[in-house]
């Protein structure tokens, strides 16, 4: 029997607290809260994870929100990913775990009044939430050819540089993280902390759609057919920077005037990817295992992006020449520069079945995406002996060397050329913008936000560890206004 | 029975000629599809035809790669996709297609459609959506192709012949 439910039809139910979303942060808060000895009950839009599934096609579909086709509004239009799975976008991420930077902590209790004052507290919950989740470096054994590139290159120039930390204790090199994890080697939630909750008397259902609420009671649909309805003394959103906001507009709870899906970040990467002849770059490892940290102050993060087929579909040409092209994607080598972006997005009230994201992006945001084009050539070029590049610009040719790139994706190159994607959406109902320091809704009583919308401001690196760590204090603070006795988070053995 | 003046004559017979033309392209543009192979839910025939020819342009079965862009294999993959979606994605995936199919009367094409050109005509046509440097085409272009990376490039001899086959050592 599965400790989680799929209902076969219309139900209704109830419990002290109704978290909606199962990712890092409901997750973590259905795990906090039940343990602590109140009554939880936690629903996910997604489904139970199959891990025969092994094909990106299969993955967009069942296991990303809107199958992968969520996007932006505004110049540069993105697509914004985000999971949609019993475990949320810990399924589908990469599993990389970078610690809160103390310049992001203090800006955010700047931003909230000191939300996290006590940073000793703070990063003493993290060194658990790590523990938990079972964060180690990736070892040299676990680089694939695309880290390796990635790595020798950055030495060669001397960058600073490091094998990331990830959640997964026995991971087998497939590559494969971002189509859920095949061979069960990465410690999404659904491994410890959703089933820690279930034991604790928590009650999970999943294919469960919810579609408005109101103080106190949810509505939705079931993905089969039929409808629910769940009511608490508390609600707690979970359910991301884009879903989390989009709930509370589109219920007309609230009113975006008062902040909620304003501030939205969305920390977008821009690909570049290299043909290094002759090396062997597919070959098995970690999805993602390297970052380069030279440009930090820039606001710059490389980490080695997951090589996957259809990420060369962006490449120009067509037909058999290029077709030739394609087939040499076993030895090109690509890297994601990731920004800490200034811009604030906003989520707004759908129109429609999608949800409404809008990002115009500022133009130190555009600059900064440009320079860490510049950037990757060189390391492409200069440390790998690329014989050439291709950029994540509309219209750009494959380039053959750093000068052509410094030409091609100069510092006026309009925002509108630009090819980028977001995967952390962060920030959209921050604490001290939209709810409190425990993470309620400033204008509605006994409504929650706790997940990845609750930051303050982005983290400017992949955010899971921080947005975990954030939701375990939240739920804390709830718990204990609820009466209840949080036990100290270990893992388990 | 009243005379018409030349100007009013001149006018009818320049209001006319546009008319007849104007039909002539719309029923040029119109076109007909042959019927689908296989069980389709959301791609008509003329959507089907369009992916298929903008598919093979992409990867013709003479390439390194097996199958072609345009096979029954990734119209069905596409098929799903769309059935994926949300309503409105799916709105603007099966728009997607005809921007491509009537985009010839913008070009030097005229009045047919990019379906009914001769091969050569249509791959000239093609070209010159995939050397267009205005981002809106080069847009519309980038998405036409994701289509196909996210099915054709997706499927596994596909990868497997691209050098990125899955994979994985065991647990």
């Amino acid at each position: 029997m599965s400790w989680y439910l799929q209902p076969p039809g219309d139900f209704e139910d109830k419990a002290k607290v109704v978290i909606v979303g199962s990712g890092a942060g409901g997750a973590m808060a259905a795990c906090t809260l039940a343990e602590a000895g109140i009554e939880v009950i936690v629903v996910e839009e997604g489904l139970a994870y199959s891990r025969e599934k092994l094909g990106l096609c299969d993955a967009i579909m069942d296991l990303y929100a809107e199958a992968g086709h969520r996007i932006s509004t505004g110049t540069p239009s993105l697509p914004v990913a985000g999971g949609k799975a019993l475990g949320g976008s810990t399924i589908v991420n990469s599993g990389l775990c970078f610690r809160t930077p103390r310049t992001t902590l203090d800006e955010w209790n700047d931003l909230s009044d000191g939300a996290f004052a006590d940073v000793d507290a703070y990063y003493a919950t993290q060194d658990a939430v790590e523990e938990v989740m079972r964060v180690v470096d990736t070892p040299d054994g676990l680089l694939s050819g695309n880290d390796k590139a990635h790595r020798d290159a950055a030495r060669k120039l001397g960058w600073a540089e490091g094998n990331i930390r990830r959640n997964t204790p026995t991971c087998s090199g497939c590559g494969q993280c971002n189509n859920g994890c095949p061979v069960g080697g990465k410690y999404s939630v659904d491994r410890e902390l959703l089933p820690r909750a279930v034991k604790a008397g928590a009650r999970v259902y999943i294919g469960c759609r919810v579609e408005a609420m109101e103080r106190g009671q949810i509505y939705g649909k079931l993905v089969d057919g039929g409808k629910f309805s769940i009511s608490g003394d508390v609600i707690v959103l979970s359910a991301g920077s884009i879903g989390t906001p989009r709930l509370l507009l589109d219920s007309g709870l609230v009113q975006h005037k008062h902040n909620v899906g304003a501030g939205l970040r969305l920390q977008p990467v821009i690909s570049t990817i290299a043909y290094l002849p002759g090396r062997r770059i597919w070959t098995p490892g970690a999805t993602q295992g390297h970052f380069i940290d030279e440009f930090v102050d820039e606001g710059i993060l490389y980490e080695t992006n997951p090589t996957i087929p259809g990420g060369f579909s962006a490449l120009p040409g067509h037909g058999s020449d290029w077709c030739g092209v394609l087939s040499n994607a076993g030895s090109c080598a690509a890297t994601g520069g990731l920004i800490r972006d200034q811009t604030d997005g906003r989520v707004l009230r759908s129109r429609g079945s999608g949800a409404n994201i809008h990002y115009d992006m500022i133009d130190a945001d555009r600059v900064r995406l440009l320079a860490s084009l510049r950037h990757a050539a060189r390391l492409w070029f200069d440390g790998a002996g690329a014989e050439w590049v291709f950029l994540g610009l509309h219209g750009a040719p494959l380039c053959r060397s750093v000068a052509e790139v410094d030409e091609i994706a100069s510092p006026d190159t309009p925002a509108s050329r630009i090819i980028t994607y977001s995967s952390h959406p962060q920030s959209s109902c921050g604490i001290g913008r939209a709810t409190d320091s425990t993470g309620q809704l400033l204008e509605v009583d006994d409504v929650y936000c706790i997940d990845a919308s609750a930051l303050p401001s982005n983290v400017g690196r992949n955010p899971q560890i921080s947005v975990m760590t954030v939701s375990r204090i939240l739920a804390e603070r709830l718990a204990e206004r609820l009466g209840g006795s949080h036990k100290p988070l270990t893992a388990s053995s | 029975m009243q005379q018409l003046s030349r100007r009013r004559f001149l006018a009818l017979g320049v209001g006319a000629t546009a008319v007849l033309t104007a039909a002539y392209a719309g029923l040029r543009q119109l076109g007909s599809y042959p019927e689908l192979e296989g069980e389709f839910e959301h791609l008509t025939p003329k959507t089907a035809a369009i992916f298929a020819v903008v598919g093979d342009f992409l990867f013709p079965d003479d390439s390194v790669l097996p199958g072609r862009g345009g096979d029954v294999d990734t119209l069905l993959l596409i098929d799903r996709l769309l059935g994926e979606v949300n309503p409105q994605m799916r709105i603007m995936l099966l728009a997607l297609p005809l921007a491509f199919e009537h985009g010839t009367a913008l070009d030097r094409f005229g009045a047919r459609a990019m379906t009914d050109l001769t091969a050569e005509r249509r791959d000239e046509y093609l070209e010159s959506w995939s050397r267009a440097t205005d981002t809106t085409s080069a847009q519309l272009w980038l998405a036409m192709k994701t289509v196909f990376g996210l099915t054709y490039m997706d499927r596994l001899d596909v990868a497997r012949a691209m050098g990125l086959a899955p994979i994985c050592r065991g647990s």
